[in-house]
């Protein structure tokens, strides 16, 4: 297995005794990105990510050169009007920056495909507002089947590149929310499995040198596994014909919302056709 | 290169318009969505053409005009507009703010011009005209519509030296709609146009502007000496007549603006430019085929069964028929 990258603040102090770690660093501050990068460095670590969250829309950021070599994943709001970040596209296609908007906004489903069509990777975020799942839908066939080449759109790319039949692709390290990927440290370096639970104060770890085979840690394996409580608990969720694509993420807090069951069956079933044409052309080819 | 109309709302009520019907019958909110104009530009790169015309109605109406004529440019196509020139001051200032960055090999304007004389303008309404002309004169080539036998060219003359505009005269006859009424240059009157627009060689020549003929005029009506001088003046002359490619925001497509009312499909439909494009001259052939062409002369000629001329065009045909 291979060891999960860590998740934690900007806290130089605590991210220097993370040695020769990948390490995703959260910023709030976009002057703090190439700052974040140089420590992970320091620390003889590789920057995973540099997870930049704001509430500035995307066209009130600048893109400074010294971003070139960095992963950033830059959390905004929206994007703006085209006219105010059409001068920071080549930046954006050339860099390593995944951009993230929240799906409940109805306009960030436009931007998302504006951003792909250009270029560059773009991941939607699932929270408390339901988004306009025709809407989304209509997108996601786009990720999946759009006719010119284009970057990727998340989760829909992910889902539909790693889907075979039988199993149960998660997206959900897409959004640093998956403990095989990432584990999450708050400044005095305890290990919680997701920020959730960073957030709630639920620690499997007091720190992360206590986490030498995370495969041994109870609490680790517990939290692997915490998705077949569903069944045990018979949610309505299992019974849902996306649950493949979903894994209960489309919903909010594990509880099916209005419309997203349905919009997940169809996302599986486009991602099944998607793999069988995908298998038909191998298939020619190999024939030829 | 397809058009693609941002907004189906025009500014302005030229008597000859013959997008008229066409705008219309469409709803005013029908406007472009990004949703669709993502879609066209993809549709395009497909299909191997990075050249779009953007247009409406009046395509500067479009809240996002700025946005989505930076997002074509940006991925990589060269865009036109045809304009009124008729924008508010903040358009204006945005544009100008956007787009000047860009040199004219990558977005150009033609504005439509009406004489101010002869097709008055509501007040205020030139003034924008040449606010918009001070702006993008070196982007800007000037259309002209001809609708009239005793249309006028000297505004033009004037208007390309005083804004620097391009030294080319796009020259459009205003055409016939199917199955519908609008003013037009009838077949019998096309002889006075051409030899009127003979009558400017001089100003042409001093000016070095460059007429570029727009479809409708037939070959056969121009004299050898007439071609002559076009062909020294502005290089080969297209008289042919093909389809134009018109989007609506809607995605419906149909051949241009005059046959609007003809076979209108969805872009969704077809899987490339040249589909579409094959789709549309196979009715004109069709249409041809099924008239003997709107001038008397046309059912013998060897020009229009070369392809070489368009007879007036497919629109003329359509009227001969209907009349």
């Amino acid at each position: 297995m291979r060891t999960p990258a860590l998740v934690c603040p900007f806290y130089p102090p605590l991210i220097l005794k993370l040695k020769e770690r990948d390490i995703a660093v959260r910023v709030n501050n976009p002057g703090d990105v190439s700052r974040a990068a140089e420590t992970v460095y320091s620390a003889g670590g590789v920057p995973s990510r540099i997870i930049l969250e704001t509430n500035e829309a995307l066209s009130a950021l600048s893109i400074p050169e010294d971003w070139a070599e960095i992963p950033v994943a830059l959390f905004v709001p929206g994007t703006g009007r085209y006219k105010d970040i059409s001068n920071k596209i080549q930046r954006l296609c050339d860099f390593k920056i995944h951009v993230y908007l929240p799906a409940g906004e109805a306009e960030n489903l436009a931007s998302a495909r504006i951003l792909a069509s250009l270029g560059i990777t773009c991941c939607l975020v699932f929270d408390e507002r339901a988004p306009d799942w025709a809407a989304l839908s209509d997108l996601m066939t786009y990720a999946i089947y759009g006719p010119a080449p284009h970057a990727p759109v998340e989760p829909f790319h992910y889902s539909a590149e790693q889907y075979r039949p039988g199993t149960y692709p998660d997206w959900g390290s897409l959004y640093f929310d998956d403990p095989r990927e990432y584990l999450h440290l708050d400044s005095s370096g305890r290990v919680a499995l997701s920020r959730k639970e960073l957030s709630s104060g639920s620690f499997i770890a007091e720190n992360i040198s206590m986490i030498r085979d995370p495969l041994e840690n109870e609490e680790y394996v517990k939290g692997l596994n915490a998705w077949r409580r569903l069944f045990l608990e018979e949610h309505p969720c299992i019974l849902c014909e996306g649950w493949k694509v979903c894994l209960g993420r489309f919903g909010l807090d594990g509880r099916h919302r209005p419309g997203c069951s349905r919009f997940a069956a169809d996302m599986l079933s486009e991602i099944e056709q998607s793999h069988q044409e995908r298998l038909d052309d191998y298939q020619r080819a190999d024939v030829r | 290169m397809a058009n693609l109309l941002l907004t189906t709302r025009c500014i302005r009520a030229c008597p000859y318009c013959f997008a008229r019907s066409e705008m219309a019958g469409s709803d005013p909110s029908d406007i472009l969505s990004w949703e669709n104009l993502v879609y066209v530009a993809d549709f395009l790169v497909r299909s191997n053409d990075h050249h779009i015309a953007l247009l409406g109605g009046e395509p500067t109406l479009h809240p996002h005009f700025t946005d989505m004529t930076l997002y074509m440019l940006d991925r990589g196509f060269h865009v036109t507009v045809f304009t009124s020139g008729i924008l508010s001051e903040e358009k204006l200032a945005e544009l100008e703010s956007c787009l000047t960055g860009f040199p004219p090999e990558r977005i150009q304007f033609v504005c439509n011009l009406n004489n101010p004389d002869q097709t008055p303008a509501p007040e205020g309404e030139t003034e924008r005209v040449f606010r918009f002309l001070t702006a993008f004169g070196p982007w800007t080539t000037p259309g002209f519509n001809i609708y009239r036998t005793d249309f006028s060219l000297d505004f033009i003359f004037a208007y390309i030296t005083r804004f620097n505009l391009h030294r080319q005269v796009r020259l459009g006859l205003s055409s016939p709609i199917a199955h519908q009424e609008n003013l037009f240059i009838r077949k019998e009157e096309m002889k006075t146009v051409i030899d009127r627009l003979y009558g400017y060689r001089d100003r042409f020549e001093e000016l070095r502007v460059r007429p570029s003929l727009d479809c409708g005029f037939p070959l056969c009506y121009f004299t050898d000496e007439q071609l002559g001088w076009f062909y020294r003046l502005a290089g080969p002359m297209n008289f042919g007549c093909g389809p134009a490619i018109d989007i609506k925001p809607s995605m419906d497509v149909y051949s241009c603006f005059p046959l609007s009312n003809i076979n209108k499909r969805s872009l969704f439909e077809f899987n490339s430019i040249q589909d579409v494009l094959s789709f549309y001259l196979q009715l004109h052939e069709r249409i041809r085929q099924e008239s003997p062409g709107a001038f008397g002369q046309c059912v013998d000629c060897i020009f229009r069964k070369e392809g070489r001329c368009g007879g007036g065009g497919v629109c003329h045909d359509m009227e001969g028929a209907r009349q």
